[in-house]
């Protein structure tokens, strides 16, 4: 078998057994990586199932093309019930975790039951052991992965691993590996905490082969040069994604003060924007495995008051999370805040979420000093921050109320704090909706609750031509930021296309999503045959992608989520009050439209769920026998 | 004669180089077999590459592709941390 690892390592932490089983049980259907995981997951991972359960599955994937010299192929992808919405949970997370595992001989690892003490688990080619992680347990994420390096003798170990925020069950907990790369959304890191398991541990000293070497590496080098020179990617290979705060500006596309507004003070930006960082932080960029892009930073501060905050970094969610969604404009405090949440184990999106909605609650006199130990939450503040993200990994004072998210947060406290919360299906949301209304509805659409990484794109942010938009997508207004039409046929073209590209786990930043001229179907088609030997060509694959994100809606459908969890909160259908997208807004009855037409095009009911009809088109009658049996469909 | 010369200051850790070493040796994606050993200095955002010039504890030592004019490790290395250089220069 080539290009796959060949197996599934299946580990209960309950009892301790572990099995193994050939990959080919799904790879014809479901691919690799997210494909196959999510169909492991919705067999095994009913309704009755809560997320903290210990028979909720945390399942770890590679991908087909992980390992290989595809551009970027470096990711591994997270499934399990997520504990924001108790639908789908899915992240995934590049550095070296995911090609370590494939050299270790594993594609998929499930992870079930509840280990009695804390554990961790170590994988070491074909040995698997469950090892006692008891002194390891309330160490930061970077502590472990020296610690369990320093025991096991090799500093080239690949560890993804919770801090003390996934140990807490603090619902913002990611896994994180690498210092900084994060399965971030969707409480991947609380769930593992639930299972009491601390870290998995990898080293694989095997080989990937693939089917046809010569034809392969011939299509590396052609993407590869593809990749390097491709205009959109030129501003990533300089500044990362920390350049995106500022041009969103250009049209008020900020989070500024939990999304109040959308333009953001540009004294502030300039304060925090790439130019600053790269010239006074960033000591060198820093690339996942086989990444031509590099759009990671180290970064070190050397003077002033966070003077020896150093670590690995820095997206564009960092300042817009950390920065201007909670209005701190001091940089080296943002760069503080990031470092302190990988080490804690905690998403940046998810953290800033409820810590934005406290801070919105206390400028509108919802939540006093009384209720934050003395804090003072204004806006700005970032001392206050800090603090508050220390309380909440430790689920200290009001950080135990923040560890639940703010839409739980706020059903606890009331007063009418849920009109702050700006949540999608339940989880956090970090991406403004306003002012780009194809890249609004794809986030809306996201099954994980929220999520630019699915049915969004950048052709809207980068301007695509008309001409472009038809030819690659057969919607001439897909770079037109203004206009509905259209936009639902582009949005599933992405989640189909996400689907396919989770699979082979490569990044989504080196393919069609940055830019219609990167690597596209055709592309993943060709690349599949040669690493595999089977015959694939772009419509099957997009196919495949249909069926995975079908599945991803049958599970959400089968927890009772509809149309009614389509819609973004009400604050996005009010104009932004200032800068240059002033007045803008979402239509809510041309979003009802696009929802009407989204679910007529994906064949579903006008309700959102997915009909027998278009599970069967996609080989999934069992999945349409199992919605009818629990009514979902009557 | 030009020879391999490293430069591990502007190398980004991709590690593309370990696995383009191993499929000119053996034709498949892996690590073990490699002439060329990044070192993740994680803590220091540093790294060491090490070039093996002779067999050492499974690295197969670096023959540069065969004498070609630009090895893979230097073909896909394009932040310049590994290039082909005369020698003695």
């Amino acid at each position: 078998m080539h290009a796959y690892a060949g197996k599934i390592l299946r580990v209960n932490l309950s009892n301790g057994e572990i099995t193994t089983e050939p990959t080919m049980n799904y790879a014809p259907r479901f691919l690799g990586g997210r494909g196959i995981n999510q169909c492991i997951l919705y067999r095994e991972v009913s309704p009755a199932i809560w997320p903290f359960d210990p028979a909720n599955r945390l399942i770890f994937g590679t991908g087909v093309l992980v390992g290989t010299a595809a551009p970027a192929a470096a990711r591994y992808t997270v499934e399990s019930k997520n504990v924001f919405t108790g639908g789908v949970g899915s992240a995934n997370a590049g550095g070296h975790l995911g090609p370590e595992l494939k050299f270790a001989g594993y594609d998929h690892v499930i992870i079930q039951g509840r280990s009695r003490r804390p554990s961790y688990l170590w994988l070491d080619d074909d040995k698997v052991e469950i090892r006692d992680a008891e002194h390891l347990w309330g160490k930061t994420t970077w502590e472990t992965d020296d610690m369990i390096r320093e025991e096991l003798g090799d500093e080239d170990i690949q560890v993804a691993s919770i801090g003390p925020a996934g140990e807490n069950l603090v619902r913002a907990a990611c896994v994180t590996n690498n210092g900084g790369d994060a399965a971030g959304r969707c409480g991947l890191g609380a769930v593992m905490g639930s299972k009491n398991l601390k870290a998995v541990a990898v080293r694989g000293s095997g080989e990937i082969s693939v089917a046809k070497p010569d034809e392969f590496m011939h299509l590396v080098e052609a993407l590869w040069e593809k990749v390097i020179h491709n205009d959109a990617l030129q501003a990533y290979m300089q500044w990362g994604t920390t350049f995106i705060p500022e041009r969103d500006n250009q049209i008020s596309c900020n989070p500024v003060r939990n999304f109040q507004d959308g333009f953001w003070d540009p004294e502030k930006i300039q304060k925090t924007n790439s130019k600053t960082l790269m010239e006074q932080y960033a000591t060198r960029r820093l690339a996942c495995f086989g990444c031509p892009v590099a759009c990671s930073f180290y970064l070190k501060v050397s003077k002033g008051d966070f003077r020896g905050t150093e670590g690995k970094g820095f997206p564009a969610n960092a300042l817009k999370d950390l920065g201007c969604r909670l209005d701190v404009d001091n940089l080296p405090a943002i760069i503080k805040a990031y470092v302190l949440c990988s080490q804690y184990g905690l998403d940046i999106d998810n953290t800033s979420g409820a810590i934005a909605w406290a801070m919105e609650c206390y400028e509108k006199g919802l939540l006093t000093r009384k209720d934050t130990a003395g804090l003072e939450l204004e806006w700005g503040n970032y001392e206050a921050v800090l603090e508050l993200i220390r309380r909440m990994a430790l689920r200290e004072g009001i950080g135990d109320l923040l560890a639940e998210g703010s839409k739980r947060a706020s059903r606890i406290i009331g007063k009418g704090s849920e009109e702050y919360s700006m949540n999608i299906k339940g989880q956090e949301l970090y991406e403004p909706l306003r002012t780009l209304k194809g890249w609004a509805f794809g986030v809306i659409m996201s099954p994980t609750g929220g999520g630019h990484l699915r049915g969004a794109s950048t052709c809207e942010a980068t301007k695509i031509s008309r001409e472009a938009g038809e030819r690659f997508y057969g919607v001439p207004t897909a770079g037109d930021r203004k206009a509905y039409a259209g936009k639902a046929k582009l949005v599933a073209y992405f989640e189909n296309f996400k689907a396919v590209v989770d699979c082979l786990n490569i990044c989504y930043f080196v393919t069609q999503w940055a830019s219609p001229y990167l690597i596209n179907p055709q592309d993943l088609a060709a690349l599949f045959s040669a690493a595999t030997g089977w015959p694939m060509t772009a419509e099957e694959l997009m196919q495949i992608g249909e069926r995975i994100h079908n599945m991803e809606r049958a599970f959400n459908a089968r927890e009772g989520m509809r149309r009614v969890n389509d819609l973004p909160p009400a604050r996005f259908f009010e104009p932004i009050p200032s800068g240059p997208g002033k007045g803008e807004c979402l239509d809510r009855a041309k979003l009802e439209q696009m929802l009407d037409e989204y679910y007529k095009l994906r064949g579903w009911t006008t309700d959102g769920v997915p009909t027998r009809a278009k599970l069967e088109e996609l080989d999934l009658a069992y999945v349409a026998d199992e919605l009818e049996k629990r009514c979902v469909t009557c | 004669m030009t020879n391999l010369m490293v430069n591990s200051q502007v190398c980004s850790g991709c590690r593309m180089c370990e696995i383009m070493c191993t499929f000119h040796h053996q034709g498949v994606f892996g690590r073990r077999a490699s002439s060329i050993r990044v070192r993740r200095i994680e803590r220091a955002g540093e790294f060491e590459i090490i070039v093996y010039r002779d067999d050492m504890g499974g690295h197969l030592a670096c023959d540069l592709c065969n004498g070609a004019e630009q090895p893979l490790c230097v073909k896909f290395c394009h932040l310049g941390a590994l290039s082909m250089q005369e020698s003695g220069m």
